[in-house]
């Protein structure tokens, strides 16, 4: 090795880090979103009212709602929407009489009457967007993200080896000082999380392991789907035998929660109303750390317990616990914040390392106001991922308030605004010169920030002030939210508008691009 | 209660580690301290970390506390590097 250890691991930083650095970095925002995937959801879908009721009771009114709708389905499913949102999601399979196009889906609110939610994918699409991507299959999808999380962990420890004084500098955080600043960000928000940051990464790799490793399963199984069966069961319904009435459904969720010593968060009914009927129930996701949930079989006629799935072998239990720390679902409030605050950490890890790309090249140009191409690529790029994603995602918060609620397809065209936003702001950052499309790029961002809560308050009832005056945290939180990023995104383009606008001192100094006077 | 004893103490302990380094020391408290007070920062510094991991286990249980923890030192060394950082931009302007 003629350049030494060192520096190859600095060259294997740089370029898997660059190669892989967009990419990254919309799945570290959209992951990171994900963590209140639930208020998300809550936020999108504002029909839905009222607190979420008291587990056993709403899950037996949910059955009764189910009795009277749909007597005649092969199985009933209800999922509560979670602790931290109202609401329970109802699905079924139709028995052999109901017409094709009969629906299987329905949304009840907190205290059990049926909704007429807005069709929207909520925080659910942000969330599948972080390991599934969007318009490609999600096969391919997986292997790519896949691919990035690999080049993540090789970026993470070439980086830590590169970087030459973790302790020295452990608080060292210059401001105001171009590429010295760039590069502090970058270590701190690294360093300082990297507990978190060397977690996520691994343990998305883990939550995907059968995906990118089916070699294991493929040496002991006879197919994938026979692992499945045998890891996750889930069984179906039997042959229908004869009328019989269901068993009450309130005592069997407060039994299981009693041996769980913790929630129920689904119900299976298996052959409603026959004398074959089963009830499963199953944990809620907050549960414990593990993300597989345990579940007890009960008759559906005469309430006893026939079966109890509990997967706590240690490999199955590692596993589960891998994913659960990832996604974090067992975590409280507190806990919740946490784990968000760490992923903005690692939102600014890979776009200040992004940044630092150019940073570090345009003082070596040999001609700073003609960059070839490849620094211009990067450039635009950079522009497009760091400000387009959070726009994007800005737009589909606007989207969700502002297309007619009537229709087909509503959700895919709140879908289609966000590729939009992102596509619209490659396409500015293409045709703009780099230190103007900068600012005008987080300004942008920006207005479109702080729009949210202000069509929030314009299309429905439920405004900032009256979620405030009706102590409603998941709306007030969300506003607040939308408008905390406003201002950070303000303050980030007047911070830039500033430095350009600002004549540069020393005249043999290359001028600094916009975002690298941050 | 437990939430915010724990990040007094990852903080307080990251503050302490902040100040035992000497190339800090003078922008946190305007002068060089001698040896055996580093010495001191140094382990009351270890020690507050240790507490807090105490706190959140016994408080939160020692699975989630220990995620906790570790959260919590992440914020607690960001607001240390910030105060420092606030104050170096400070003693630099004067």
């Amino acid at each position: 090795m003629k350049n030494g250890f060192r520096q190859s691991m600095a060259w294997l930083h740089t370029w898997t880090g660059l190669l892989l650095g967009w990419l990254l970095f919309a799945i570290f925002v959209t992951g990171t979103s994900s963590y209140f995937q639930e208020e998300i959801t809550a936020w999108m879908t504002p029909e839905v009212q009222g607190v979420s009721a008291d587990g056993a009771e709403s899950y037996a009114a949910a059955t009764r709602w189910l009795a009277r709708e749909v007597p005649g389905a092969g199985e009933w499913s209800i999922y509560s929407a979670g602790k931290r949102a109202a609401g329970l999601q109802l699905y079924w399979v139709n028995g052999p009489d109901a017409p094709e196009d009969a629906p299987t889906s329905a949304r009840l609110d907190g205290a059990g009457h049926k909704v007429e939610a807005r069709d929207t994918r909520g925080g659910a699409f942000l969330y599948r967007f972080h390991y599934d991507l969007y318009y490609i299959n999600w096969y391919w999808a997986r292997w790519i993200v896949g691919i990035a999380a690999m080049a993540m962990l090789v970026a993470i420890l070439s980086g830590i080896v590169t970087h030459k004084k973790i302790i020295a500098d452990f608080f060292l955080l210059r401001l105001g000082k171009g590429q010295r600043s760039w590069l502090d960000a970058h270590n701190a928000s690294s360093v300082l999380f990297l507990p978190f940051i060397l977690m996520i990464t691994y343990t998305g790799l883990v939550s995907l392991a059968t995906h990118y490793m089916p070699w294991g399963i493929a040496a002991n199984y006879a197919s994938e789907d026979k692992f499945f069966e045998a890891a996750f069961p889930w069984p179906a319904p039997a042959e229908k035998a004869g009328p019989a009435p269901l068993t009450a459904i309130a005592p069997l969720v407060e039994r299981a929660e009693r041996t769980w010593g913790a929630g129920a968060g689904s119900v299976r009914v298996l052959n409603p109303g026959d004398r074959t009927a089963q009830v499963i129930v199953s944990t809620a996701p907050d549960a414990g750390m593990s993300v597989r949930p345990r579940s007890l079989t009960f008759d559906g006629v005469t309430g006893k317990l026939v079966g109890a799935h509990d997967p706590s072998g240690a490999a199955s239990a590692t596993e589960g616990t891998m994913i659960g720390l990832h996604a974090g679902r067992f975590a409280s409030a507190v806990l919740r914040t946490l784990y968000f605050l760490s992923g903005l950490a690692g939102c600014v890890m890979v776009g200040s390392g992004l940044i630092l790309w150019t940073v570090k090249r345009r003082a070596k140009l040999a001609d700073p106001d003609r960059p070839h191409f490849g620094f211009r690529l990067v450039e635009k790029l950079n522009i497009g991922a760091i400000a387009g994603l959070p726009f994007a995602i800005a737009a589909y918060f606007l989207a969700n308030r502002l297309l007619p609620l009537a229709g087909d397809g509503r959700s895919d065209r709140e879908i289609a605004a966000f590729f939009i936003a992102w596509g619209a702001t490659f396409v500015w950052a293409g045709v703009r010169p780099t230190p103007r499309a900068w600012p005008e790029a987080l300004a942008v961002t920006a207005i479109a920030f702080a729009c949210v809560p202000i069509v929030n308050a314009l299309t429905t009832d439920r405004s900032l002030v009256a979620s405030l005056i009706a102590g409603d945290r998941v709306f007030a939180g969300f506003d607040l939210a939308m408008l905390l990023a406003a201002a950070g995104f303000g303050w980030a383009a007047s911070r830039v508008l500033r430095r350009t606008a600002k004549p540069v001192g020393r005249s043999a100094k290359p001028s600094p691009t916009a975002a690298e006077a941050l | 209660m437990t939430h915010i004893l724990l990040l007094l103490f990852t903080t307080t302990g990251f503050a302490l580690l902040c100040l035992s380094r000497t190339r800090h020391q003078s922008a946190l408290v305007g002068r060089k301290l001698s040896a055996r007070t580093t010495r001191h920062a140094r382990w009351g510094g270890l020690l507050s970390l240790a507490l807090a991991f105490y706190v959140a286990g016994h408080g939160i249980g020692w699975a989630a506390g220990a995620v906790e923890w570790l959260g919590a030192a992440s914020l607690g060394a960001l607001v240390t590097m910030t105060a420092l950082s606030i104050r170096q931009g400070r003693e630099a302007s004067r």
